[in-house]
């Protein structure tokens, strides 16, 4: 069960938000982990094994976090950090492997990160000790974020489940972004993944330019409406649930590192692995050696994150070199130069991150090469339009390109052209533009949703595990 | 106290949230409880099953395999997008469908149209070899051969394959074509410049199917009757278009379509003989693979005695029916025969002048032996 699938949508969603109202305060935090409990039962029923797995790292977690706060840190660290990071290797090893006969289990990389946040946490003392043990398991299996975040460091989540204050106003803001989220993730990713997939299954002597163009340019914009669309509906689902989300991305398609543009698109991974791997290392190696240690572990942790292919790494080299490239130069200072190579570096980051979406779309990342190979020695290459719409969502993608040119310098200076207009003016904007969103939403459930069960039940293959 | 005022995207909002959410639910709750086996598509879009009789596993199929939704979806990706999602069918203009595949025969219609998969050498001469064998045969016993290849609709409409698709290269009949005139051998007619030289007077492939309407039978009809005529200097009698009427009509669409699931979407434009059509002939034997027909001298026109005996040879009983009131109204007996063998016991009972075999651009491989020579 995904945040996507008919079952939560239709059925676990409206059941649950009727505890908001019947529900007393101080049960409200239980009932929620129990919430989270059933949905990753759900989440996981076809699975037995991935049951056992997930549930394996979940309860060696909640028995360390019992332990007194004096015994044996260090032992609790590496068992808390070591366990869960075993079983995750595992995990993508034997889908990479064995890929027919295991099936990864649903939310093991969110559980991981979970349980490494709150080990090293409670060893930096930066968690509350011995809390119960429904709130460990609350915790890490925390249905909303379960799928790609945000990562919640353990404090956070104690003190969001402790103030749930469900109000009309946040049921409202929090059920508009679900929307928004839904409709970025089933409107456009999942049609951009099947075209995607439609254009890497084509026959290398039927392969083109433009159709190569054309695949990196969807693998682009595929990561980004994928996961910031999940991220949308999980910050929606807090705020529907009266819970208070955390802040959102940042300006995901300037970061001049490519591995940086990727884990900004996962929310707080970028935070998570500055906290917990660079400013560690930097802070051990200061200078220049440090920053370049850091920038190698974290191009090393963002892609293993996603595949564990070791075709991989070798293809996605160019990333880590041009991660070095800017890590080795420190902060940027404000001139015209800096500002030129920076635009260039973001550029290539996202060329970059664009050859990494379509390997990891790839049953074999080095099929890349063939269709690269294929590409460039085509003779007849037709036009991109023609191509475009040769793909069986082609023209639909040719719908949504105008309203993306619309809405994105729209919702740029939205802010602004809010400030100028007068409050009954800017109500009437809001309700005209929700109304927008809602027809869209129902489009989209109507003709979109039941066309894609794979994407809505499970997850884009291995994108967002 | 003072109450909070509701604002209008506050209502809106809310009121539109839990209202789709809970009238998809219900949709979908009903169809999960009382929904009827009909009603269940055997797949899903994406032609995956979801198997299991639990609850989740029922509500799924009600969302997924749900054969109403599935025809609407199919119904609106038509119209809005031009789009087809069955991986082995294209749209094109004109509500023309084509076929990418066709399984049964091993034949590829776009691979061929774009070029990609015509005959080697070895092949064409092994067609070669094989034409010339069953020319002499039937030679041997008074008989002309004569082989018409119908191309298929994309060859003659290439206009209406989609642009992406790219314009038609040398597809492999334009190639066996070539390489049996350079070779002269002449018993040989490829309707392709013939047909698309008559488009002008009215439809005549079916727009989803890849077949020839009752028109484009009737063209096929003449250019096979002027080659008789003409090459093999055998007398014939040729009805001319304007005593046969012709009706056009929109009917449910035909195989193409319905693989794809549009044939409601997608009409077929009929082109069928008008039902007064005058039939002279009588039909004297109709037994198993076999049908004779006769005409009476004196329904052929003043000053012409009996025309030769033919045995025309086709694929499937349908395009013989099509054929029936062309040919058996002017020929004094021919034989028809669905399949392509050289029967003895057909051959004596048709007696032939002519002999010719009907085959399918798609089917040309057919005519490959099974083993080719080294």
């Amino acid at each position: 069960m995904q945040l996507t699938s008919p079952a939560f949508l239709f059925l676990f969603l409206p059941l649950s938000l009727l505890y908001l109202p019947l529900c007393p305060q101080k049960w409200r935090k239980c009932v929620l982990s129990l919430f989270s409990l059933v949905f990753f039962l759900l989440a996981n029923l076809r699975h037995p094994l991935s049951l056992l797995q997930i549930g394996f790292v979940v309860l060696v977690i909640t028995a360390l976090s019992l332990m007194p706060g004096d015994t044996l840190p260090r032992f609790r660290l590496f068992l808390g950090v070591a366990v869960p990071l075993a079983l995750f290797f595992t995990a993508r090893l034997l889908t990479e492997i064995i890929p027919a006969q295991y099936e990864y289990p649903f939310g093991l990389g969110l559980v991981t990160l979970g349980a490494i946040s709150l080990s090293v946490d409670r060893y930096r003392g930066d968690a509350p000790e011995r809390e119960g043990p429904l709130d460990t398991v609350g915790y890490l299996l925390f249905f909303p974020t379960l799928t790609v975040g945000p990562i919640l460091r353990y404090k956070q989540y104690l003190y969001m489940t402790e103030h749930i204050s469900p109000s009309f106003d946040a049921f409202c803001a929090g059920a508009l972004r679900y929307v928004i989220g839904f409709l970025k993730r089933v409107a456009v990713a999942t049609v951009l993944f099947s075209c995607l997939q439609i254009i890497l299954g084509t026959e290398p002597a039927l392969f083109s330019l433009p159709l190569l163009l054309i695949a990196l340019v969807l693998g682009f914009f595929l990561f980004y409406f994928a996961i910031s669309g999940t991220t949308d509906m999980a910050r929606g689902l807090l705020q529907i649930y009266g819970l208070v989300p955390p802040r959102g991305q940042g300006q995901v398609f300037t970061s001049p590192t490519p591995h940086r543009m990727l884990s900004h698109m996962l929310l707080s991974y970028d935070r998570f692995l500055e906290d917990y791997v660079a400013s560690p290392v930097r802070r051990a190696l200061p200078g220049r050696r440090g920053r370049v240690l850091a920038a190698c572990l974290f191009y090393l942790c963002t892609v293993l994150f996603y595949r564990t292919h070791p075709a991989l790494l070798l293809i996605m080299l160019p990333m880590l070199i041009t991660a070095l490239c800017t890590a080795g130069r420190g902060r940027w200072k404000r001139t015209l130069k800096n500002r030129v190579l920076r635009f260039l570096f973001s550029f290539l980051s996202a060329v970059l991150l664009a050859l990494f979406a379509v390997c990891i779309t790839l049953e074999d990342p080095m099929h890349v090469f063939r269709l690269f190979a294929a590409a460039f020695t085509q003779g007849n290459n037709p036009l991109i339009y023609q191509t475009l719409v040769s793909l069986t969502y082609g023209r639909y993608l040719l719908w949504l390109l105008p309203v993306a040119v619309l809405l994105l310098p729209l919702s740029h200076f939205l802010p602004r052209l809010c400030r100028a207009l007068t409050p009954r003016v800017q109500e009437i904007a809001r309700a005209l533009g929700t109304l927008v969103c809602f027809l869209a939403f129902f489009f989209t459930l109507l003709y979109l949703f039941p066309q894609f069960p794979q994407y809505a039940d499970m997850t884009y293959c291995r994108l967002l595990q | 106290m003072t109450e909070k005022k509701l604002s209008l995207f506050q209502l809106l909002t809310a009121t539109l949230f839990v209202g789709l959410l809970l009238s998809f639910a219900l949709f979908y709750l009903i169809h999960t409880f009382f929904g009827h086996d009909s009603k269940e598509a055997p797949t899903c879009t994406d032609g995956s099953v979801i198997e299991g009789e639990s609850f989740l596993a029922k509500f799924d199929r009600a969302v997924y395999q749900n054969a109403d939704t599935q025809e609407e979806i199919r119904t609106r990706q038509f119209l809005l997008f031009g789009a087809v999602s069955h991986p082995n069918v294209i749209a094109g203009d004109n509500n023309f469908l084509f076929e990418i595949e066709n399984a049964d025969a091993r034949y590829n219609y776009l691979e061929d149209y774009l070029g990609l998969s015509g005959f080697s050498d070895a092949e064409h001469a092994a067609i070669l070899s094989l034409l010339e064998r069953r020319t002499a045969s039937y030679a041997a016993r008074g008989t002309e051969y004569l082989l018409v290849v119908l191309p298929n609709s994309q060859t003659v409409y290439s206009e209406n394959m989609p642009s992406y698709v790219g314009q038609i290269g040398d597809t492999r009949l334009k190639l066996l074509t070539e390489y049996l005139a350079e070779h002269g051998f002449e018993n040989y007619l490829d309707l392709t410049q013939s047909l698309t030289s008559y488009k002008s007077e009215g439809v005549l492939y079916n727009n989803t199917e890849n077949s020839l309407n009752s028109l484009g039978i009737y063209y096929t009809y003449l250019s096979v009757c002027r080659y008789i005529q003409k090459d093999l200097a055998t007398p014939t009698y040729v009805i001319p278009r304007d005593s046969f009427s012709f009706y056009r009509h929109l009917t449910t669409g035909k195989t193409v379509a319905r693989s794809a699931g549009l044939e409601n979407v997608v009409q077929n434009l009929t082109v069928s003989l008008s039902n007064n059509t005058k039939l002279n002939y009588e039909t004297t034997l109709a037994q198993g693979r076999v049908t004779q027909t006769k005409l009476p001298d004196e329904d052929l026109p003043l000053g012409m005695s009996a025309t030769p005996s033919i045995l025309l040879q086709f694929s499937s009983t349908w395009e013989r029916l099509q054929a029936e009131p062309y040919f058996s109204n002017s020929f004094t007996k021919v034989t028809y025969q669905t399949n392509w063998v050289d029967d003895p016991a057909t051959f004596e009972l048709a007696s032939p002048s002519v002999v010719v075999q009907f085959v399918y651009e798609y089917q040309l491989s057919w005519l490959l032996p099974l083993t080719l020579p080294n």
